[in-house]
């Protein structure tokens, strides 16, 4: 109950954190992958300049939400163009804990909200 | 033009505090070359969409992560407080602030967040009043030293109170009630400036140099209309803002200059907190009443405002430039203003359809 009253006071995510979060819900990736799957989960709505990115992960990093990892599935692209093995960052058991609650938070929004909206009894 | 776009990128990365680019600036470099590349692909629209992308949330991170390194460094500790967003960016709940990468609806909705908005032509004029009063019409030459202190010290803190809203403001990634706040700091400082300059100029001296000079002032003139059109790209009503603050600063300044050497108008200076007030009305309609005709009427009421202010200012300038022989300043300074307060919602009109565009690319 505690850690849930918690999980609650870092809610609701902004929508850039919540489709950082979401990108890396699936493995860890480097930031240029973030920044265009961010881009692909909302529909071109949220693009990322590199400078939000890099002060988002910097913010992740200190919540502990998300880590650095070595390399990630693409082994040819986790090099820098000076040799050095590419940055990724993955998410944390935090993390994930706050991204499950967050889409909880929203799958409850939508319940509440969907009889009055569409169609239903008001 | 890619390598140059790129080069001009490392120089904008040199600007964040030494910390953070030693954590982060190989890979933001990477990643900025590598989505230029992507873009390029797209057309000169994609590249100049990124660009402006990166310029604008640069002018807004650039800051604040000086002020986060600033703050690490007073508390010797990484911890942030416990409610702090982890992005930096504000939470739709806590600070009713449109979310980064979309255009977002207007959200001054508090009275709180209202009052902030309208408070800057109020401050200035509070100090150009107290100022003339200070003064009470007496010659510079035979008024007591204290006097001219305690005149300036009003203004100057006038002044210093709306430079540290428009850093707060920047700060906290402009949340709309900034916007005034940054039209009236950036227009301030033009003002100041050519004041400085004019003042210096009649002892036939210089700020390093006249071209010192005019190159400041283009800087200056570059980085207001640089804000004015940022902040167009995120809604014509916030570029609004940013024009009221701009054109009730230069209003408000020039009401201030009646009180000055050889005019001595005191009376019609201290007219200023009268001409702030109105302003203050006219901009708490313009932030709370949310339909377009409304605004237009705002902005055109506010128009006039500062063209009657003129005018009357004009009847303490009109005997000494007559006796000069110089032509009237009046018709340009009206024509000025009413520049400088419709630009915002005009660039912001025109960039709505342009907006779509850039967001895609």
């Amino acid at each position: 109950m505690n850690s849930q009253t918690n999980m609650q006071t870092n809610l609701p995510l902004t929508e850039a954190t919540f489709f950082i979060l979401l990108s890396l819900a699936a493995e860890p990736k480097h930031g240029y992958a973030i920044m265009k799957d961010v881009q692909a989960l909302s529909e071109n709505r949220v693009a990322l300049s590199t400078g939000t990115l890099y002060g988002a992960i910097k913010r992740l990093l200190e919540q502990d939400w998300i880590e650095r990892v070595e390399g990630s599935d693409a082994e040819d692209e986790d090099v820098e163009p000076s040799g050095r093995p590419r940055k990724a960052y993955a998410l944390t058991r935090i993390g994930r804990r706050v991204l499950d609650s967050e889409v909880t938070r929203l799958q409850r929004l939508v319940t509440i909200a969907r009889p009055h909206v569409v169609g239903g009894q008001p | 033009m890619t390598p140059l776009l790129t080069r001009f990128y490392g120089l904008l990365l040199r600007t964040y505090p030494p910390a953070f680019r030693a954590e982060f600036g190989t890979e933001m470099q990477g990643v900025f070359s590598a989505a230029l590349a992507d873009s390029a692909g797209h057309g000169r629209t994609a590249s100049a969409g990124l660009c402006l992308r990166e310029l604008r949330d640069w002018l807004r991170l650039m800051p604040a992560e000086h002020l986060s390194a600033l703050r690490k460094r007073r508390s010797g500790a990484i911890a942030y407080g416990k409610d702090e967003n982890p992005t930096g960016y504000e939470s739709y709940g806590r600070y009713g602030k449109m979310d980064l990468g979309s255009n977002g609806a207007w959200r001054i909705e508090g009275r709180k967040e209202t009052i902030l908005a309208v408070l800057p032509p109020l401050i200035f004029g509070l100090g150009l009043t107290l100022s003339a009063l200070t003064y009470g019409g007496e010659s510079f030459r035979t008024i007591a030293q204290w006097k001219i202190g305690l005149a300036m010290a009003f203004v100057l803190a006038g002044a210093l109170a709306i430079a540290v809203g428009a850093v707060i403001a920047l700060v906290k990634r402009m949340p709309d009630w900034g916007f005034t706040w940054l039209g009236a700091f950036l227009m301030g400082l033009l003002f100041m400036l050519l004041l400085i300059v004019d003042e210096l100029s009649e002892s036939s001296k210089h700020l390093v140099s006249p071209t010192f000079e005019t190159g400041l002032a283009i800087v200056l003139l570059l980085i207001a209309a640089a804000a004015l059109f940022l902040s167009a790209l995120r809604g014509w009503q916030r570029a609004g803002l940013v024009s009221i603050g701009m054109a009730s600063t230069l209003a408000l300044g020039m009401c201030g200059t009646a009180n000055a050497a050889p005019f001595y108008r005191y009376d019609l200076a201290s007219l200023s907190i009268v001409l702030a007030g109105l302003i203050a009305l006219l901009t708490y309609v313009f932030v709370k009443q949310d339909d377009l005709a409304t605004r237009i009427g705002v902005i055109f009421g506010l128009g006039v405002l500062n063209s009657f202010s003129i005018c009357l200012v004009n009847t303490a300038w009109q005997e000494h430039i007559i006796e000069q022989g110089k032509a009237s300043p009046l018709l340009p300074m009206i024509v000025l203003l009413a520049i400088v307060l419709v630009a915002g919602p005009v660039v912001g009109l025109i960039t709505r359809s342009v907006r779509p565009l850039l967001r895609r690319a």
